[in-house]
């Protein structure tokens, strides 16, 4: 009998098999996953992978052709728009599967499904910000118009079309390692991610919380020196001078705002958990033919986010017989977002504008279903919310929706210290918008009057566009539906038990703040405030001034430009905050309680040539030293409280230090003696020279090598191996190259609108998102030493053209 | 697997071998194939895979692991296989 050797055997193969395929903590399921078949083997594409073909698929009317070039680009020729973006949505599954099935599932708070329980907060937070009510509302308004929906329509159809097709093998290796499968396409996931992209950039630039507890302990006059509006070296997107027409609303404050809001000393505990980089900036400018060599327009963008492999931007040309764009997409959405067609090219930057406010909600009972408002008990609306879990059972929230927004925060969600405290948020967000209009109106504009009617309806997150045209015309907009603000009004936490305190209105989309060929023949937007103190309505947000100088300072000086002059601003690693600050610096070192190292790195910092480059050590010393500085001089004021008062922005801090009128707040509280600003001065650099010591013997005394700049996957630390890091770059947040560790110019385009236009692009990744592939990171060298891509704009008459690599045509079945 | 079940089903062998020659079978099936996939791909992948799991990035390591276990899963269902024959020829 040898039955029983034969059932140990096979339980040792079944037991073999299980283990194998079982996923062990962060191990993969090995059998699986291993396997040359089935597992990653299949996502290791062969280097002269051949990316044409035939497909017959059903939900295309007719034929559509779509050339690769040599990068993996793809140039799609439909016949219609329908099909146009139906292919669109096939190519970013093609090769940007996880990515995009990853982005709109953490947007609608669903992270838990793929990363487990250690996401549930992530997921409570963004179904409490009211991400997929903000999604919802968006897809009505884009659903209203029969037109446009089939847009959306086509794009979904072409999504699915390519995940229906998929089989074991072809999964993107993310799936493979996590055991998981993709999900199938919607509208409203496409509306999902334009609502992240509305997070990134509209939910960071307002910190209402912190100011809140800035409030409890700063008098009046302390809160203006600590968060001035307007910060004096500003040189604003709408050059200064510019006459503003008297404003058409005038919000009323309510009367009732000095007792209750402006001297309420209440503290709030309340944070968000995942606050969006408010770095997530951007540059754009453009210069009118009376600068440039050839007689037209240059126009430059380069959008600030977070580096990611795969890349947030898609490269790609959308041409049917009445249009022809190129530009990078959103993979997730149709349209080019950043491009050009053979009339006009448009870019973007972020507005930084405040549009996100928190009201302070009195609810019946704990049952939260009526609130006080208007003088009456008012039901709110509750939405149940279940987020799945990985490996574990769902997890249920409840969240109390009332006439301002989600009940963002409350007894059931907020740090412990802040249970008795219910805030809802109003943000723009939630309103009803269709942004993707704008950007299909972009796609087809011809001129100024095109340009301005497509983006009349975009309503956040504020972006300032940026245009030109083949006709000379330039011209910058920072457009957005903005509440018409009262002085003050949403800095803090507001009463929210009454209709005093709501949005009065908007600001009519007329009086955005907007330049149109102004006489200097250069226009540029870095995140800075969009005008000065004349502009009439109160529009507070995170600005950044220091980029905005700098560019403005080059533009203002040059004449004759072509686009390398253009590659050589983008590139620029000028440190115009260190040109401010370095005399002021040194005044206040007392350079006799110096030794050794000390005086080593202060002659380092005396002799730097003030730039942020790759190799400097000028840079790294100055930076070291200067974060020292300014947590010296302000960590004890706002300590104060806890959670902290917001840190007053660098800019303010050098601009006080140039008025040397910083005394008051140099003294640390928190020490018997009276510190004067050169004691913190030096003091500072004696502890930033301990920290450089440290950097230096680990070899790390180079900018680059201190910074560590370097692109992520999406998963960040869960698979290292997918990240490019040490990237050979400098740069920094105030730096027209503002390149900070893992954050930075996620895409630079250059267009020269010639006759044939003359453009040129670049991103840190590659065309494609699998790690497999030769097109995953293929753009990143070029990207590292500042060089571009020529885009090649393909014509009806280049499709036999020798660029073309592969051919990829799409048939109705 | 089943493929080496099935011979050692087929075919009559002692145990060890059988277990020899489903190890081989896979080892060379699993490995050759994943060598292949590699050479193609100039171990653009395999280097990175290899630092998951991790083999401090070698490609080489990756495939050998691959064709180990296959192996091991060849082997093994090759030992079911040839004990299931025997079960079956004695129950004759």
């Amino acid at each position: 009998m040898r039955i029983v050797p034969f059932l140990c055997s096979t339980a040792i193969t079944i037991a073999l098999v299980t283990l194998l395929d079982n996923s062990l903590g962060k191990i993969p399921p090995l059998g699986s996953f291993l396997s040359p078949q089935y597992g990653f083997w299949q996502n290791a594409e062969p280097i002269n992978q051949d990316y044409g073909g035939k497909l017959l698929l059903t939900g295309i009317k007719g034929p559509v052709e779509v050339y690769f070039d040599e990068r993996l680009v793809p140039h799609v020729f439909a016949t219609n728009e329908e099909d146009l973006y139906f292919v669109q949505g096939y190519l970013h599954a093609r090769f940007r599967l996880f990515q995009i099935d990853l982005q709109t599932r953490a947007a609608a708070g669903r992270a838990s499904e793929l990363a487990g329980s250690k996401a549930i907060n992530f997921d409570r937070e963004q179904r409490r910000l009211g991400m997929v009510f903000a999604a919802e509302n968006a897809l009505k308004e884009i659903e209203a118009n029969a037109t446009f929906r089939s847009f959306f329509d086509a794009y979904t159809a072409g999504v699915n079309s390519y995940i229906e097709q998929l089989t074991e093998a072809a999964l993107p290796i993310e799936y493979k390692l996590l055991q998981n499968k993709p999900e199938k396409w919607s509208n409203l996931k496409t509306a999902l991610l334009l609502k992240m992209m509305s997070k990134m950039l509209s939910a960071g630039t307002e910190t209402d919380l912190a100011n809140t507890n800035a409030k409890s302990i700063f008098m009046p006059n302390e809160l203006q020196q600590l968060y001035p509006q307007v910060p004096d070296s500003l040189l604003p997107i709408v050059p200064i001078g510019t006459e503003f027409p008297k404003p058409a609303v005038i919000p009323i404050k309510p009367v009732n705002a000095d007792s209750v809001y402006f001297n309420n000393k209440t503290t709030v505990a309340a944070q968000s958990l995942d606050r969006p980089d408010p770095g997530n900036g951007s540059n754009n400018w453009v210069v009118a033919g009376t600068k440039t060599k050839s007689g037209y327009p240059i126009l430059a963008n380069d959008p600030h986010l977070e580096l990611s492999l795969p890349s947030i931007w898609f490269e790609i040309q959308l041409k049917t017989p009445t249009h022809n764009s190129y530009g990078v997409s959103l993979p997730g959405s149709p349209f080019v977002v950043i491009g050009f067609n053979d009339s006009i090219a448009w870019g973007v930057t972020n507005s930084q504008r405040d549009v996100k406010d928190y009201y302070e909600i009195k609810f019946k009972d704990q049952s939260r279903s009526a609130y006080w408002f208007n003088n009456q008990w008012t039901p709110t609306k509750m939405r149940i919310e279940e987020i799945k879990v990985k490996d574990s059972l769902s997890v249920f929230d409840t969240v109390a929706y009332t006439v301002f927004g989600p009940v963002q925060f409350d007894n059931s969600f907020s740090n412990a210290a802040a249970a008795d405290r219910n805030l809802a948020v109003r943000w723009a967000a939630h309103d009803p918008s269709n942004e993707g209009l704008t950007f299909f109106k972009l796609n087809k504009a011809h001129n100024y009057a095109d340009y301005e009617e497509a983006i009349r309806t975009f309503t956040c997150p504020g972006q300032n566009f940026i245009f030109a045209s083949r006709t000379g015309d330039i011209a910058i907009w920072q457009q957005g539906r903005f509440p018409a603000r009262w002085e003050g009004q949403g800095l803090y936490v507001m009463p929210g038990e009454d209709s005093s305190y709501l949005w009065q209105g908007y600001i009519p989309q007329q009086e955005n703040p907007h330049a149109i060929n102004p006489a200097r023949g250069y226009l540029q937007s870095a995140n800075q405030r969009a005008a000065d103190g004349t502009y009439p309505y109160f529009i507070p947000g995170s600005y950044i001034t220091a980029r905005g100088v700098r560019i403005d300072n080059k533009l203002a000086a040059m004449s004759g430009i072509t686009p390398k002059d253009m590659m050589e601003l983008h590139a620029d690693y000028y440190n115009i905050s260190a040109e401010d600050l370095r005399p002021v610096l040194l005044a206040n070192i007392q350079e006799e309680q110096l030794q050794g190292k000390e005086l080593a790195y202060l002659s380092i910092f005396r002799d730097w040539d003030l730039m942020a480059s790759p190799d400097s050590k000028g840079q790294t010393v100055f930076q070291c030293f200067w974060d020292t500085v300014q947590a010296s001089i302000w960590r004890d004021e706002i300590e104060r409280t806890n959670p902290m008062a917001p840190w007053p922005i660098e800019q303010t801090t050098i601009e006080w230090l140039l008025r040397d009128t910083l005394h008051t707040y140099a003294d640390n509280r928190n020490t018997p003696a009276v510190e004067t600003l050169a004691m913190i001065v030096t003091s500072s650099f004696k502890k930033a020279a301990l920290v450089l010591a440290a950097k230096e013997a680990e070899g790390k005394l180079v900018w680059s090598r201190y910074m560590n700049p370097s692109v992520y996957h999406l998963l960040k630390d869960a698979l290292p191996a997918f990240a490019r890091k040490g990237l050979a770059v400098g740069g920094y947040g105030n730096i027209v190259n503002a390149i900070k560790h893992s954050h930075g110019p996620s895409w630079r385009m250059i267009v020269h609108l010639i006759d044939g236009i003359e453009a040129y692009g670049v991103f840190p990744g590659g065309q494609s998102g699998n790690p497999g592939s030769r097109y995953y990171d293929n753009n990143i060298a070029a990207w590292e030493k500042g060089e571009y891509n020529r885009c090649w704009y393909m014509r009806e008459n280049d499709r036999t053209s020798e660029q073309v690599k592969w051919v990829l045509e799409f048939n109705k079945l | 697997m089943p493929v080496a079940s099935l011979v050692a089903i087929a075919l009559h062998q002692v145990p060890s071998k059988a277990f020899a020659a489903g190890f081989l079978g896979m080892l060379l099936a699993w490995g050759g194939l994943s060598w292949w996939i590699d050479w193609q791909n100039a171990s653009l992948l395999s280097k990175q895979v290899a630092v998951l799991f991790p083999l401090q990035g070698s490609s080489a390591a990756l495939i050998l692991l691959t064709g180990i276990l296959g192996g091991l899963l060849g082997g093994i269902a090759a030992l079911a296989g040839c004990y299931l024959r025997s079960t079956k020829s004695n129950v004759e």
